[in-house]
């Protein structure tokens, strides 16, 4: 039963796609959310819950409050050593404000680990470290592929700063290089590794060995430390530098051509650009998220977002770093919880990985073989969680929220709010939908299946907003999905 | 019998809003309440005719002292006197009437005598001449049912006339919500049982002449 209504004047929201939107708390398109948290807009119209992430242990890591991610990286699709099936290999990098040490785990569930194993204790160092890369190199000895490495970096003052590999087959750690462990990369073959002073350091194809092999890159400019790389197509390497211009190595690296490209914005830490499918992101630390499919060209992503939200200022050392942007399925994960749908182009929010400003879920790796995002939460006393991104409901959160844009009257009087209808699709027999208008909250009964249910308010002010919690109110079982958020409101009095 | 919360209870039903999330049950802070919509409906009917039966007051009997020549305070709830009675002296007291007619009459006003007058000023009775013994006179007049305050209070008339509260309710209510279609259909409503109340109950006092007291003998 609903009061007469016909008087009301509507809004229907169906298109949720403008996004989370903080760049600023007023002015936002009408569509925006001021708080879009656990869900995102579907394509077409609606809203739907995101991915609820399961627990990874962190039995085994050393000192769980006082040590910090800076780094992590799982990879997928290895046969399980028992035989049957494959599984994940993966790495965490930790460091200690207690004794000033990174510590590499590892927790190889190819061997039926479900717990971390410190693999290498790494030198005492202040300050603390850069974040740590990874990536996965085959060695190949005369056109037979051989050993599978997990080639890390430590780029600290330390007396291990270099870049390390570790043997797939016995975790044993060996230095391959020595100072300037700056990001590494796989490119043409060959293990590549950026340096302090500019340049990158490479292999011989298929093996570990470094010797001089070096691609000068414009070492006399200001800033010039590389932060990241990777291998770009058709066969050439684009690099990123602290505060110096995208640079791209045309060619073999033996035989290279060096162009210069796009100086606009700089991602001024190691990280490790991730693919997208317009170009690599990258953070640029107190601006935003970008993308450039050459280097010259540079795309911002996340113009709804506040630019201060991706500045490290946290007080957790060693989390503090911008942190990292990952990519799979069509989810761009970015610090801090931050997840973009690269279909709408809809920014949102993960409530898992949200902590304290500055510190929160800045570290994420993707396992390309499974979809997996896996994730940590910022600073010390972390947690670590696993997305599983099917598109399946068996894996959405359970509950999430969507708050509108700050509503006004067009007539420059008083806004009141009477009735917010709420239409969707529930999956689960206890779910429920709880919609708030300035302060007042009002709760659907039980419902399943389709459903449209009306919420009648009479709250008035100048400015107004609605919020909807959708619950499924059940481990394991989907929130209510949204279809359209419908606000009847009408025009009050010009003051109080 | 149409109890107070009852007719609440059916102006929130009716007006959609069951949970009295838009208009409360009773008085609030926030919200507009139906007990307040009510009464002021009810008032409506009250004051929608003087003639109506139950606004006939009970009589009010005023002493007053000998030889005073000040007046007694009415009754609060008493806000129109229709006759005055000498109970003492088994006398009609007669209005007088125009604005100056008690100076005229009683220049002095301190005449003092079997009382033969009376006037109404400032919510108070005189009587004149002023009686020379302690007189009782009783009051007639119209009264005013108070509000409905309980939730079990029953208005004063009819109960199949009790439903146009309801009607009456909704107008006040659609309007402040700025529903003014609905709130004319109600108020439409409203006034077409008050109507068939004021014939059904009041037209029997009007088919005949009114009654001429002789008042000069």
């Amino acid at each position: 039963m609903a009061p007469a209504n016909q008087h009301l004047a509507w809004q229907e929201v169906r298109d949720f796609s403008p996004g989370l939107w903080t760049v600023s708390t007023a002015l936002m398109p009408p569509n925006a959310a001021q708080v879009m948290t656990d869900c995102y807009p579907s394509q077409g119209g609606g809203l739907r819950a995101w991915f609820k992430p399961s627990n990874i242990s962190t039995t085994g890591i050393a000192n769980l409050a006082q040590e910090a991610v800076i780094g992590m990286a799982s990879r997928g699709g290895v046969a399980i050593r028992a035989g049957g099936g494959d599984t994940s290999d993966r790495y965490l990098a930790t460091y200690s404000s207690t004794d000033n040490n990174v510590r590499l785990y590892r927790m190889d569930l190819t061997a039926a680990a479900t717990t971390w194993t410190l693999i290498k204790l790494f030198a005492a160092g202040l300050p603390a470290p850069n974040p740590m890369t990874f990536v996965v190199y085959q060695l190949v000895a005369g056109g037979v592929l051989g050993a599978v490495h997990m080639i890390v970096n430590l780029y600290q003052t330390s007396a291990d700063d270099g870049v390390w590999s570790v043997n797939y087959a016995d975790s044993a750690v060996a230095k391959i290089l020595g100072a300037n462990g700056g990001p590494v990369a796989v490119h043409q073959s060959r293990l590549i590794a950026g340096r302090n002073d500019g340049n990158v350091a490479f292999t011989g194809p298929g093996n570990e060995t470094f010797g001089t092999n070096l691609v000068v890159v414009e070492p006399s400019r200001q800033l010039s430390a590389v932060t990241g790389m990777q291998s770009y197509s058709p066969g050439d390497l684009l690099l990123f530098k602290r505060g110096a211009p995208i640079f791209l190595v045309e060619g073999d690296l033996t035989d290279y051509t060096l162009r210069q490209m796009n100086d606009s914005k700089n991602p001024n830490t190691l990280f490790t650009p991730s693919y997208t499918p317009d170009g690599l992101a990258f953070v640029c630390g107190n601006d935003g998220i970008y993308i450039t499919p050459e280097g010259q060209t540079i795309i911002p992503k996340s113009q709804a977002l506040l630019p201060g939200t991706w500045v490290g200022t946290g007080t957790s050392f060693a989390d503090v770093v911008i942190g990292d942007v990952s990519f799979t399925g069509h989810w761009m994960v970015a610090p801090r919880g931050y997840v973009m749908d690269y279909s709408t182009g809809a920014w949102f929010s993960s409530s898992f990985l949200s902590g304290a400003a500055g510190v929160d879920g800045r570290h994420h790796c993707i396992d390309r073989a499974y979809q997996l995002i896996l994730a940590a939460t910022g600073g010390r006393s972390f947690s670590l969680y696993q997305y599983d991104t099917s598109e399946d409901t068996a894996h959405r959160a359970e509950s999430f929220t969507w708050k509108s844009a700050p509503l006004r009257d067009p007539s420059g009087r008083q806004l009141q709010i009477r009735e917010v209808q709420v239409a969707g699709q529930a999956f689960g027999a206890a779910s429920t939908v709880v919609v708030t208008v300035n302060g007042t909250a009002r709760n659907s009964p039980v419902i399943s299946g389709r459903f449209n249910e009306s919420f009648l308010f009479r709250e008035s002010a100048e400015l107004l907003d609605v919020q909807v919690v959708s619950a499924s109110n059940t481990v394991g079982v989907e929130a209510p999905m949204v279809e359209a958020v419908r606000i009847g409101s009408r025009s009050m009095h010009l003051i109080y | 019998m149409t109890t107070f919360v009852n007719l609440r209870k059916r102006a929130s039903q009716r007006f959609g809003d069951p949970s009295f999330s838009i208009v409360a049950d009773t008085t609030s802070a926030t919200l507009p309440s139906w007990d307040d919509y009510i009464n002021e409906a009810y008032r409506d009917v009250l004051q929608a005719s003087p003639l109506w039966p139950w606004n006939e007051a009970q009589p009010a009997n005023l002493t007053f002292p000998a030889n005073t020549f000040a007046g007694v305070a009415l009754p609060a709830d008493l806000w129109q006197v229709e006759a005055v009675w000498d109970q003492t002296d088994f006398l009609p007291l007669v209005p007088l009437e125009g604005r100056s007619d008690y100076l005229n009459q009683y220049p002095q006003q301190n005449e003092v005598g079997i009382p033969q007058h009376y006037r109404i000023f400032n919510s108070k009775l005189f009587i004149y001449p002023a009686p020379t013994v302690s007189t009782q006179v009783r009051v007639d007049g119209v009264q005013r049912p108070a509000d409905l305050v309980s939730g079990t209070d029953v208005p004063v008339f009819p109960v199949a006339y009790h439903h146009m509260l309801v009607d009456g309710a909704l107008a006040y209510a659609y309007q402040d919500d700025g529903n003014l279609d609905l709130s004319k259909a109600s108020a439409m409503r409203f006034e077409g049982i008050l109507a068939r109340m004021r014939q059904d109950l009041l037209q029997y006092r009007q088919e005949r002449y009114p009654e001429i007291v002789d008042t000069f003998s």
